[in-house]
């Protein structure tokens, strides 16, 4: 997830178009088997990701388990069949996951939630709310960090009192305040006039007395 | 729909509070006219009980809380338009992962949308001095940059009346008086639940709650005195 506001010319593209080209891209990778050919893919995915003009030494921090993971592949791959299947299939799985990256890195996660919450629209058909869908979405995001770091703050008080392995007395406190804290954040939602109420699905007829 | 007026008083007739059988409060009676009211008492006395009645967040068992002509009961959503509330520990109040979404997040859900939305969004962020955390992921920030980030989702909505539930309880010195200036220097009416005696010096009532009713209400010196005496006893 990108931090700070997307930079680059990618930016400007529509979130639609950039996971629609996402998708037909996954679809091409897989249906042409020939090296060059993905040899050109994943010049172009490369591209795109330095188009998104994300400073070098975060791209690398990001990029080294995925360069590891493939290394991995590769290895395995010539070992078990030829080396053009290894090289296809390594191509083919970097050049889709930098085209993720390259899509993630330039799209703001407001942009992104406001596509999920288009796409999911017709759910509503089905009695979903897609409003409420997407904010729970957001919320998964923004409160990762935070159950991280009271998790790893209960585990720390457990080992002040000389509690080292027992995940019981690090999960209950931690189920505990998370139930306490989504109390108080759905008051704050509240308070923020979020309307919970599902779409009506067809305007109410006035009763007649 | 006829415009709200623009800071209407807030009246509290006959309030009861019961949860589980108890009173959390009783008997309350008061209107709240002035431009910074202080609420102070003990742990458990029923202080934020009495707040989160202003806003509908908690609805009386018996009586009626009014903001103008609006009762929480029957008008919650357009009573949260003119009281906004800031909680004690502002992660809970931050919902969105990045700090401007956050801060649209209310007025989104008054329905404004496009520049008149980002406007909005990059105005209450320059009032407050905090334009510079306007990208930042919500959880990198300290303590005294979420109760900010926390004040401007609330001051964005344009209430009229802001209250704050024990503000500086999680702040350190300079992000107490960080908060207690912005605070002195709102348009908006401020209601505040607060420990911090000092913050209350210069207000206009101070209303101590103790077991569930309003036992002072007036000056803060005086009221002061009051809690310092039942504090001890």
């Amino acid at each position: 997830m990108n931090g700070s506001r997307p930079g680059g010319p990618l930016a400007a593209v529509p979130a639609g178009c950039k996971f629609g080209f996402l998708f037909v891209a996954s679809i091409v990778l897989y249906a042409v088997p020939h090296v060059p050919a993905q040899v050109a893919f994943f010049v172009l995915a490369v591209t795109a990701v330095l188009l998104t003009r994300t400073p070098l030494r975060r791209l690398g921090r990001l990029l080294l388990g995925l360069f590891l993971v493939v290394g991995i592949v590769f290895a395995t791959l010539v070992l078990t069949s030829t080396w053009e299947a290894a090289a296809v299939s390594a191509l083919r799985l970097l050049s889709l996951c930098l085209f993720a990256y390259a899509v993630t890195l330039s799209t703001a996660f407001s942009e992104m939630l406001a596509l999920f919450e288009t796409l999911l629209r017709p759910t509503r058909h089905l009695g979903l709310n897609s409003a409420q869908i997407s904010l729970a979405l957001s919320m998964t995001i923004r409160f990762i960090p935070e159950i991280r770091s009271q998790y790893l703050a209960i585990r720390e008080a457990q080992f002040a009192r000389g509690l080292h392995n027992s995940p019981v007395a690090v999960l209950v406190p931690l189920l505990v305040r998370t139930l306490e804290s989504a109390q108080e954040i759905s008051s704050a939602i509240d308070a923020r006039c979020y309307d919970s109420a599902p779409p009506a699905r067809r305007p109410t007829p006035p009763v007649s007395d | 729909m006829p415009p709200e007026p623009a800071n209407p008083g807030i009246r509290l007739t006959g309030v009861t509070v019961t949860r589980e059988g108890t009173d959390v409060l009783r008997d309350v009676d008061l209107t709240l006219d002035e431009h910074r009211i202080a609420v102070i008492g003990l742990n458990g006395s029923g202080k934020s009980t009495l707040v989160r009645l202003l806003n509908a967040l908690v609805l009386p068992t018996r009586g009626t809380v009014r903001v103008g002509e609006l009762t929480t009961a029957q008008d919650a959503k357009r009573i949260r338009r003119q009281v906004g509330f800031v909680f004690q520990n502002p992660e809970n109040q931050i919902v969105m992962p990045l700090v401007a979404e956050d801060i649209a997040f209310g007025v989104k859900n008054l329905g404004l949308r496009g520049t008149e939305l980002t406007d909005r969004v990059d105005a209450v962020l320059d009032r407050l001095g905090i334009t510079h955390l306007r990208d930042r992921e919500s959880y990198t920030l300290s303590g005294g940059e979420k109760q900010m980030v926390a004040l401007a989702s609330v001051l964005v909505m344009e209430p009229s009346t802001v209250v704050f539930d024990e503000p500086t309880t999680m702040l350190d010195r300079r992000n107490r008086r960080r908060l207690q200036r912005t605070i002195d220097h709102l348009d908006q009416r401020a209601i505040v639940v607060t420990h911090d005696l000092e913050m209350i010096s210069a207000y206009e009532r101070t209303l101590v709650v103790h077991e569930g009713r309003i036992a002072f209400d007036g000056e803060p010196a005086a009221a002061l005195d009051f809690y310092c005496r039942i504090s001890d006893s």
